[in-house]
């Protein structure tokens, strides 16, 4: 469903992707991990169209970010790290908006929206408008406006910051329960927990150079700790030009 | 424990001598950014800053010495000026306040710094003084760009002594201090008090304002036309501007002390130092009542501010949403929807309908005005020259608003441009939205602006053609503006800044204003040069005719070629855009 091929991607003389390759499959929830500045949040803005691969391909169900953006875009639904919005239109214009540029119907988009209001509950607050919100609030509209146009890949940058334990298990659930019914998750985020919770398969980046991919048992079972959590590993693996110097 | 302890022994005096020291940090990177950038930019922002000066300076140096030509009498034109001074000072006595008490409340309750320095033990009353102190520059150099040309000019013409020139500044800054304290004092007054109704109150601010206006435009419009422009017509508006001479307004201390200055016989102006110290007296009494406030409300009005409902959306106002939506039906889907986006942003802004108020307020005023004059005996020929300059008043009015409102539409997309950047749309699609936004909100206004300067210039019963020509110059500018605006805007954007108004302050917006008001001239001129000489040859003239004929074209040509080029210049940059 999601094909990252060979993508290199540079801000002036810093490499901040280096020919990154993955794959990730139909229905398969892939947990993105790495420190700050690792290049986790290029890879997804490419993914995404936001910025363009110096070299190298990415498809998303076989439609190329770049050649075919429109097709690609019409696939994917995608939560950023910081929820801006347009301050003075509500949450439910909002969602009328994203769902009409995505080509609903206003009948179509009448009934999904008012679903999405009620799954993550935002009656509340949905017809105020949306710079009264708290960062908690604007997420939980961001992640309904990214299912709105019931997208096959999910794509999430820091999907859990902000959110209440209510919401972040809303999430939890959210994702497991779509990616059983065939959503692709792409998330990137530093709650190690939640990546061990959902994540089928984790992906481990560092100066932007993929260091591991795969589930978090093959990782145990190729740095040889099988009791360690993945807040340990994840230390070990990335720390490990700091403890060699 | 020993941290808290030497934060604790900080004096004002330190405290302030911090955050001075932050500001020049600030404002030393500021102007590294600044220089760091291409020097053809750098070059031609400070060219067409002083281009704006110089074009000022002559401007009002001619009108000066116009009036002492037509007026002659030494004691009446120093009462004309005297006049004119403190009309001029007491409108930017208002809108330097008005300016400072909007970037006060930007830079206070929607600053992330201010969240941060809430939480630092630093004064409230220190991080308001800074606040107001930036707050006062930000605003008051657009009042020092326009005000220094006006009295140097005077100065000239007026062969003022050397002290007049030397006294400008500090005159200035101080007024401005006063002017700014007004405006910051009343937006922490009415953040304190009605944190919730802070739109009824810019909305009180822009009805007050606007009826300063009218007094003073009443004023002169209800002189006895007849005797439009004579002594005695000049004699009875001055008594109507009465109202700004009163003597306890900040704008009579500065333009009597800057009067008394330049026609001091004197080696020292003392009586002009007088004012001067009653002005920095003033400013500085304005900087610690500012400080006494901002101990007393800043935390509160904050609080206020932050906490509280949210404000619903008025069900009123639904109406005009359907109504804006079936008149949008035709178009398509996606298009809709972005216009739609558009208007609603717009509507909901105050301070973007407010301006656009203020800008075609002030053209119906005067088209008003030009009502007034009797022309059932004028030349045919007179008629037509005024309806021109009306339409090039119109299109240089319409430049700075596509330049103010229009041009940072794509910048002010900034932090959401995730929202647009990730839509199965093609990109062109949206500038194509903004570019019919503009032209609508652009072309209809004016056009009847200038259907009714016609009606009140009598043009339609004696010229119709004129005003023909008129409707299609309307639309022809309507669109070139839009599409400059709209190109440039997409080809030199600043997604980093989210106030509109500092993105067409900076480089591509100045860059902007020029070629705007540089493609009106080009636009209406030549067409009005030529009509004029046809309307006086009685259409009799075939040369007349054709060059009518060739100058319409051309200015159709002008108008489709400032379309196309700045369009396919923010095409080919907005395509390839990235948002790192």
């Amino acid at each position: 469903m999601i094909t990252i091929e060979n993508v290199t991607k540079r801000y002036d003389d810093k490499l901040a992707v280096d020919q990154l390759r993955l794959e990730i499959p139909r229905g398969e929830v892939f947990a993105f991990l790495g420190p700050n500045g690792a290049g986790k949040t290029t890879t997804i803005k490419m993914m995404v169209g936001l910025l363009m691969p110096d070299e190298g391909r990415i498809e998303i169900d076989g439609h190329n970010v770049v050649t075919d953006p429109r097709s690609a875009a019409a696939r994917i639904g995608y939560i950023p790290d910081q929820p801006h919005l347009y301050d003075k239109l509500t949450g439910r214009e909002f969602l009328e908006f994203m769902a009409g540029m995505y080509g609903a119907s206003e009948a179509e988009s009448g009934a999904e929206i008012a679903r999405q209001i009620e799954v993550f509950d935002l009656t509340s607050f949905v017809d105020r408008l949306s710079e009264t919100y708290s960062h908690g609030m604007k997420q939980r509209l961001v992640l309904a406006a990214a299912m709105v146009h019931q997208p096959q890949v999910l794509v999430l940058d820091e999907p859990m910051v902000g959110l209440d334990p209510q919401s972040m298990r809303l999430v939890k659930d959210l994702l497991k329960e779509r990616s059983a019914a065939g959503l692709t998750v792409f998330m990137s985020t530093h709650t190690l927990p939640l990546a061990e919770e959902i994540a089928d398969r984790i992906g481990v980046i560092r100066r932007g150079e993929l260091q591991f991919v795969g589930t978090v048992e093959e990782l145990k079972r190729a740095r040889n700790r099988h009791e360690a959590s993945l807040e340990g590993l994840f230390l070990d693996l990335t720390n490990e030009d700091i403890s060699s110097l | 424990m020993a941290t808290s302890s030497i934060t604790a022994r900080l004096s004002e005096a330190e405290e302030a001598s911090l955050f001075r020291t932050l500001r020049h940090r600030l404002i030393r990177s500021m102007l590294r950014d600044f220089l760091q950038q291409s020097r053809l930019r750098v070059v031609l922002l400070l060219g067409l800053t002083a281009l704006f000066w110089l074009a000022m300076f002559i401007l009002f140096y001619e009108a000066f010495a116009l009036l002492v030509t037509a007026i002659g009498h030494a004691p009446t034109l120093a009462r004309t000026v005297h006049a004119v001074y403190n009309v001029f000072f007491l409108s930017l006595l208002f809108m330097v306040g008005v300016s400072s008490g909007i970037l006060f409340y930007g830079a206070v309750y929607k600053s992330e710094d201010v969240r941060l320095l809430l939480t630092t033990p630093a004064r409230t009353s220190t991080i308001t003084v800074f606040k107001y102190q930036e707050a006062m520059l930000l605003a008051c150099w657009g009042f020092i760009l326009l005000g220094s040309p006006l009295l140097i000019a005077y100065g000239i013409v007026n062969e003022a002594p050397w002290h007049y020139y030397l006294l400008l500044l500090p005159f200035l800054l101080s007024f401005s201090a006063i002017a700014a304290g007004l405006g910051v004092a009343g937006c922490l007054l009415l953040m304190y008090f009605a944190p919730r109704r802070r739109l009824h109150g810019i909305t009180l601010l822009a009805i007050v304002g606007s009826a300063i206006a009218c007094y003073f435009a009443w004023g002169v419009l209800t002189n006895d036309q007849n005797e439009m422009l004579s002594i005695f017509w000049l004699q009875q508006t001055l008594d109507r501007f009465q109202l700004a001479e009163q003597r306890l307004l900040p704008s009579w201390w500065l333009s009597t002390g800057l009067l008394e200055s330049a026609h001091s016989q004197t080696f020292i102006p003392f009586e002009s130092l007088g004012l001067l110290c009653v002005l920095i007296s003033n400013g500085l009494a304005s900087s610690l009542f500012i400080g006494y406030l901002g101990s007393r409300l800043l935390r509160r009005s904050y609080g206020n501010l932050v906490a509280g409902p949210g404000i619903p959306i008025r069900l009123q106002t639904a109406w005009l949403d359907r109504a804006i939506q079936s008149l949008l039906r035709p178009l398509p889907q996606v298009v809709r929807l972005l216009l739609l986006k558009d208007l609603r942003l717009f509507r909901r802004d105050p301070l973007q309908w407010t301006q656009f108020l203020l800008f075609f307020g002030l053209l119906c005023l005067y088209f008003f005005y030009v009502r007034r004059f009797n022309y059932a005996n004028s030349l045919i020929g007179w008629m037509t020259a005024i309806g021109f300059m009306n339409l090039g008043v119109v299109g240089l009015i319409l430049s700075t608003f596509t330049t103010r409102f229009v041009f940072p539409m794509i910048s002010i997309e900034g932090y959401r441009f995730w929202i647009l950047g990730t839509l199965p749309i093609d990109r062109t699609t949206i500038l194509w939205s903004k570019f019919f936004f503009a032209t609508l909100v652009s072309c209809l206004p004016c056009c009847v602006l200038i259907l009714l300067s016609d009606f009140a210039l009598q043009l339609w019963g004696r010229t119709p053609v004129a005003v023909i020509i008129h409707q299609i110059l309307c639309v022809c500018m309507g669109f070139a503006l839009s599409g400059l605006s709209v190109g440039m805007g997409a080809y030199l954007p600043n997604l980093k800044e989210s106030s509109p108004a500092r993105v067409a302050a900076g480089f591509g917006g100045t860059l902007t204003l020029v070629l705007s008001a540089v493609l009106v001239v080009a636009i209406v001129l030549p067409p009005a040069i030529a009509t004029y000489f046809w309307v006086i040859s009685e259409y009799g003239s075939q040369s007349a005719f054709f060059s009518v004929a060739i100058t319409i074209t051309t200015s159709i040509l002008i108008s489709i070629l400032s379309t196309i080029i700045p369009m396919r210049l923010g095409f080919r940059e907005f395509r390839t855009m990235e948002l790192r």
